[in-house]
């Protein structure tokens, strides 16, 4: 054997012995340990970051909820509405949270929006295996025998069965929890009924999220990690032009930790093993995201076969069509301006400006074509771990959001937000008023895509009482206009530029050795 | 407090990098840590797949590239050391013998399965994102224009068009067919190319549709068992010490049972009204592949699905390598008319005779008149599976 060899092998051993050591320490909390704070797992509490209702403008969210076990569990529910509050009477935040007005006596008085963090909270029980799903405008109740439906057919003719609407047509009721029980109802094959009812969403229009616990019989927290849970957030523009769009994440699950506290009014969620009861919220939030401003690699307006544009759906003869701001029905296409003619939708060079992008400009040739093209946008929504539903203590979840921002050569940002019990932000509107000046808009970063990572800073005056970590989600949107346009668009901002939106469910690092809570009040 | 991560600094190969005497020299302590590890990983068996956690190994159930769709690839580097993977596309579009394409329902012959995989490497530095789509994949170009912000007081106009831009990670070729079907697979490697347990890659797969419409998903993620890895070309996903596996599970194994809530075949969406009706499509890819001898891994799926009312129905359906098919494409079970009600909840697993788990993502069509929009989903997943799923990867230089 070679001395090199020797001298590996002592190593080796010399090495293993502490290893040993280590893994003998580290083998119990090995076992303790259960499961992370995961959407794509069964959970204890379901946390749905964002919730979305406008029925004016055709938004609405879908929750669908399901118990994976086999026996039956209550949900305890939270509503939270984060819809600022105008300070004049009558007057809406929505969409605008930055400024308000109504009209008082003939009088238009213009208000400010008051954030606010409303909890409504509500129970329903759910029976084994058993799937529900409702409509946050709308909610739902154990009264399907007694709600008419629509056929399906024409969606306006009142019906209470299939029959009623024809072959192959069905009767489609509202959202209802179905097993209503009593001797004319119906029930499980267990004998299992649902309770409860859901309400309708506090407001509409509104903007929040959802926070959902499991209980058992006797209406107390339990550890029971049979809760699964996603969302659905659409658009419907109805009329001539009728669009629809619909994006969807699944519900952030906190699982519990069996056999541990003892589930009173006060939640646990992760920190030292004597005291968590649920698992830790994570320390780090990354999100993969293209800059904001970016042109979308893959999509182009093109003249389709059918004679209409592949995606505004206009009608055309060429590309080119499709690509040209033109002016119909008195608006131009891309620009989306009043026009008379074709010439207002032309970018031309007057007294030293641009006529349509406002750049400078000694002729013409200065002025960038406003020809169509899709760009990305995308919304941040975060939520605190940490929630007061019995005190309602706001200053409990207030933290710092450090964002740490890489672009693809490997270049490093920083900023940072604070965040109270709900933010919901475009990425480049977190850093500025000018969002094509943000760190996160496309022509400041350089590259198409970045990678995020989020960080609720400690308060460690919180210690104990809140542990100031996030969760959230984020949406992308492409938006349509011409280049010179940064896109800001989504659901509720610009949503006529919208072209489509998804959601996807952040990526998680670590655990915070501080612990968050939700304090509950009291049911009983 | 960070996340631990721990990276295999020395590893064994099968040619026995460390040397034969040194293996043997150190045969008992080595012996007593497989065992007390494999103890440890079994005893705590208790992450799956993962679609929000860093992972050595991504999965990207669904990729897909014809006349109207094509997928848009992220992936990043999530540690602060650089990072190497290799990646594998798997084609499964059927190919057609004779004329035309058997996706389009146009070919004139017989439409043959084929799983044929194309492997490429990728390299990333320090938390650096990358993306490609895999129409064109990413050329290795350092001129690639930036995005720039512009001058506007000096007439130098914006560029945000900037594709190709940042440190490239490789070349990453297009997929192989057009149309294409198929799934990619990413795996993390050291320098040699040899598999390792980082855990630092995470992963987005977006959809887009032509007429603007897009479904995004994230990649299912294996973690990687911090010191079981041997590094050869056998990998060894969750399950015990075998003939293959002698260190036991070098990843974690994927899950023992799929959730999945969704709407009954043709059932309304509430949100667009009882004139609409929702589809459900499942992509299915079996946890084993075998990229060294091409050999395709056929499961059954079992499902069990629950209506509203509590009732209960089962079917099953087989996959052989990939699939993507409609929930109604299995047979009438979950047609809203045999479930009677607008959800259910749906448990997939693979059949005690088959020879691997799976992972998977849904994508919901919901359609109102001639309009349809979609959204992606990850699959809930619970349990592990007690057997191991292997990957047997190409022999390298």
């Amino acid at each position: 054997m070679s001395s090199s060899a020797l001298r590996m092998r002592s190593r080796w051993s010399r090495r293993a012995l502490p290893l040993l050591a280590l893994i003998a320490v580290l083998l119990p909390s090995a076992h303790t340990a259960t499961a992370d704070v995961a959407s794509d797992h069964p959970a204890a509490i379901l946390v749905f970051p964002k919730l979305l209702v406008d029925t004016g403008s055709g938004l609405e969210t879908l929750i669908r909820i399901s118990n994976v076990s086999e026996s039956p569990i209550n949900v305890w529910c939270f509503y939270v509405n984060a819809t600022p509050r105008c300070t004049v009477p009558g007057g809406t935040c929505f969409p605008d949270k930055r400024s308000c007005s109504a009209v008082i006596g003939g009088q238009t008085l213009f208000g400010e929006c008051d954030p606010q963090w409303q909890e409504t909270d509500f129970l329903f029980r759910l029976t084994r295996e058993q799937p529900t799903g409702w409509l946050v405008s709308a909610g739902q109740n154990v009264d399907c025998r007694l709600i008419d439906g629509v056929c399906s057919n024409d969606g306006t003719t009142v019906c209470d069965r299939d029959s009623q609407c024809g072959v192959g047509n069905r009767c489609v009721q509202p959202a209802c929890l179905p097993l209503d029980g009593g001797v004319l109802g119906r029930t499980g094959p267990g004998g299992q009924v649902n309770e409860g009812r859901i309400p309708p969403s506090p407001d509409d229009p509104m903007i929040g999220e959802l926070k959902c616990i499991a209980l058992d019989d006797g209406q107390k927290p339990v550890a029971r990690n049979d809760l699964i849970g996603q969302a659905l957030i659409g658009r419907l523009r109805a009329g001539p032009d009728e669009t629809t769009d619909i994006s969807g994440y699944n519900a952030i699950g906190i699982p519990a930790i069996p056999g541990t506290g003892n589930r009173d009014s006060t939640l646990v969620l992760g920190g030292s093993p004597d005291v968590a009861e649920y698992e830790g919220c994570p320390n780090i939030l990354i999100l993969d995201h293209f800059f904001d401003g970016a042109v979308d690699p893959i999509l182009e307006n093109t003249c389709l076969p059918d004679d209409t544009c592949s995606i505004d759906g206009l009608a055309c003869t060429s590309t080119a069509d499709c690509l040209e701001n033109r002016c119909i029905n008195d608006v131009c296409t891309v620009t989306g301006n009043a026009c008379a003619d074709a010439a207002d939708c032309a970018n031309t060079c007057e007294n030293d400006k641009c006529t349509l992008s406002g750049e400078n400009c000694l002729n013409d040739s200065d002025c960038t074509e406003p020809t169509y093209e899709v760009r990305v946008a995308t919304d941040l929504t975060m939520v605190p771990c940490t929630e007061d539903f019995e005190e309602q203590r706001p200053e409990l979840s207030r933290t710092t959001a450090q964002f740490l921002v890489f672009n693809e050569f490997e270049q490093r940002f920083s900023t940072s937000i604070p965040v109270e019990c709900f933010k919901e932000i475009q990425l480049s509107a977190i850093t500025s008023g000018d969002n094509s000046r943000s760190i996160f808009a496309a022509g400041v970063a350089g590259t198409l895509t970045g990678q995020t990572r989020i960080r609720g800073v400690e308060n460690q005056e919180n210690a104990g009482i809140a542990g100031n970590t996030l969760l959230g989600i984020a949406e992308e949107f492409r938006c349509a206009g011409a280049p010179f346009q940064f896109p800001v668009c989504d659901y509720v901002q610009q949503p006529e530029r919208t072209v489509s939106g998804n959601a996807k469910n952040l990526h998680f690092q670590g655990r915070r050795a501080l612990s968050d809570f939700i304090y509950t009040p009291e049911l009983h | 407090m960070g996340e631990a991560v721990f990276s295999t600094t020395t590893r064994w190969r099968a040619n026995g990098a460390l040397g034969i005497g040194t293996l043997r020299a150190s045969a008992i302590a080595t012996h007593a840590l497989v065992v007390l590890f494999v103890a440890l990983s079994v005893g705590s068996a208790s992450a799956e797949s993962t679609t929000e956690r860093s992972a050595s190994i991504l999965i990207f159930p669904k990729i897909v590239y014809d006349g109207s769709r094509d997928t848009f690839i992220q992936i990043s580097n999530t540690s602060n050391s650089m990072v190497h993977a290799h990646c594998f596309y798997v084609d499964a579009t059927p190919l057609c013998l004779g004329t035309g394409d058997c996706l389009a329902g146009t070919c004139t012959g017989r439409c043959q399965p084929q799983w044929q995989e194309v492997d490429f490497s990728i390299w990333l530095t320090k938390q650096q994102p990358t993306h490609w789509s895999v129409s064109v994949g990413r050329v290795t170009n350092p001129a690639d224009p930036s995005c720039d912000f512009g001058d506007p007081q000096h007439r130098i106009p914006p560029n945000y068009d900037c594709d190709g831009a940042g440190l490239d990670p490789g070349r990453v070729p297009p997929v192989s067919s057009f149309p294409f079907q198929g799934e990619l697979r990413c795996i993390e490697v050291d320098q040699s190319g040899a598999p390792i347990s980082g855990n630092h890659l995470k992963g987005e797969a977006t959809i887009v549709q032509s007429n603007g419409d897009s479904a995004k998903y994230n990649a299912v993620g294996l973690l990687g068992e911090p010191f079981t890895n041997n590094g050869d070309n056998i990998l060894c996903l969750g399950g015990g010490v075998s003939d293959e596996c002698p260190s036991g599970a070098e990843y974690e194994g994927c899950g023992q049972r799929a959730l999945l809530t969704h709407f009954s075949e043709g059932a309304d969406d509430l949100i667009f009204g009882p004139t609409s009706t929702v589809d459900t499509e499942v992509t299915l890819v079996p946890c084993r592949a075998d990229y060294e001898g091409q050999d395709p891994t056929p499961i059954t799926i079992q499902f069990l699905a629950f209506n509203e009312f509590e009732n209960r129905l089962s079917t099953s359906t087989g996959v052989q390598c990939w699939r993507s098919f409609f929930l109604s494409d299995v047979g009438s079970t979950f047609t809203v008319q045999n479930l009677a009600t607008r959800f259910a909840l749906t448990t997939m697993r693979s059949s005690t005779g088959s020879n691997s788990g799976f992972v998977g993502v849904v994508e919901e069509y919901h359609h109102l008149g001639d309009e349809t929009t979609r959204a992606a989903f990850n699959l809930h997943e619970e349990g592990t599976r007690e057997k191991t799923d292997l990957i047997f990867l190409p022999e390298g230089p």
